[in-house]
């Protein structure tokens, strides 16, 4: 395997990893601290003062040259909070065993995304959709078990 | 009905986001572009809490702004930065298949520090996570 293509997979195992601690401590903190919007609130307002620590040293007059760039985070952003709240009121409207399921269908949206605008740069294989088929069935069935103890 | 469509556009949302990373890492670095992307989360989910939330902003304590603030480096200062990185070196198609398989690393730590206790579900469903994340790692 590239070197490349593992650190690739050890950065996003690391991410599901980080995501799911996250999980473990949202669970714990929304019973005993505060709602859900505020914990948010707060997660993403120390999570980009921490960033802006480690980034006080990037050239921003030179991210002039390199809008498209730009745009397109600005972007991934407004659709991570649409997501996040998103998420929130359907929470607060239905189970979590019924919620959690269905967003997690996201990588089948980003894949299909791909799939149909971005031939060119990424190449979508059966192997690569039945792993993700399986990875969201299996997830959907943890979801169920874990709300079902 | 309006949660399953609430949770429809959560997924919609998060599966254009992963494009849309993929799209902009060329021009930018990774860990730049992580930042500006939280700007706007930042910005929607503030004006979303204060209208929801206002008033729970004054009742939470020095304890939970710590517990909140954990989690955010946790899931926005490493996670959005490794998840970020993930799409840029494999491409979306095969990170976020390994990205999405969190809820199986979440029951494992809930399993050993919670004391959860497994079944049926749990069992089958770890085991569909584990062939699916070995077919997208494996090579053609």
């Amino acid at each position: 395997m590239r070197r490349g293509r593992l650190l690739g997979y050890l950065v996003s195992l690391g991410a599901a990893i980080c995501y799911a601690g996250t999980s473990v401590l949202t669970r714990k903190g929304l019973i005993e601290y505060a709602p859900p919007l505020v914990g948010l609130t707060i997660s993403l307002v120390v999570g980009t003062l921490a960033f802006a620590i480690t980034e006080a040293r990037t050239p921003w007059s030179a991210l002039a040259s390199k809008r498209r760039g730009l745009y397109y985070f600005l972007l991934a952003g407004v659709a991570g909070a649409l997501g996040l709240i998103a998420n929130y009121f359907a929470l607060s409207v239905a189970p979590v065993v019924l919620v959690s399921p269905i967003t997690s269908i996201n990588p089948l949206i980003s894949i299909t995304c791909v799939w149909l605008f971005m031939q060119r740069s990424e190449k979508v294989t059966l192997r690569v959709l039945v792993g993700a088929l399986l990875v969201l069935a299996g997830v959907a069935l943890i979801t169920v078990g874990r709300n079902a103890t | 009905m309006l949660g399953i469509l609430l949770s429809l556009a959560a997924a919609v949302t998060w599966g254009i986001g992963g494009v849309f990373v993929r799209l902009g890492a060329p021009d930018l670095k990774i860990s730049t572009g992580t930042f500006v992307s939280l700007i706007p989360s930042l910005l929607l989910t503030l004006v979303t809490a204060l209208a929801v939330n206002f008033q729970d902003f004054a009742s939470i304590t020095l304890v939970g702004i710590l517990w909140f603030g954990l989690i955010g480096v946790l899931n926005f200062r490493l996670g959005r930065h490794f998840n970020y990185l993930g799409i840029d070196l494999l491409g979306v198609s095969r990170s976020s298949p390994v990205i999405a398989s969190s809820p199986l690393f979440a029951m494992v730590m809930a399993v050993t520090f919670l004391g959860e206790s497994v079944n049926l579900f749990i069992i089958g469903g770890t085991m569909l996570v584990v062939a699916g994340l070995v077919l997208v790692v494996s090579k053609e």
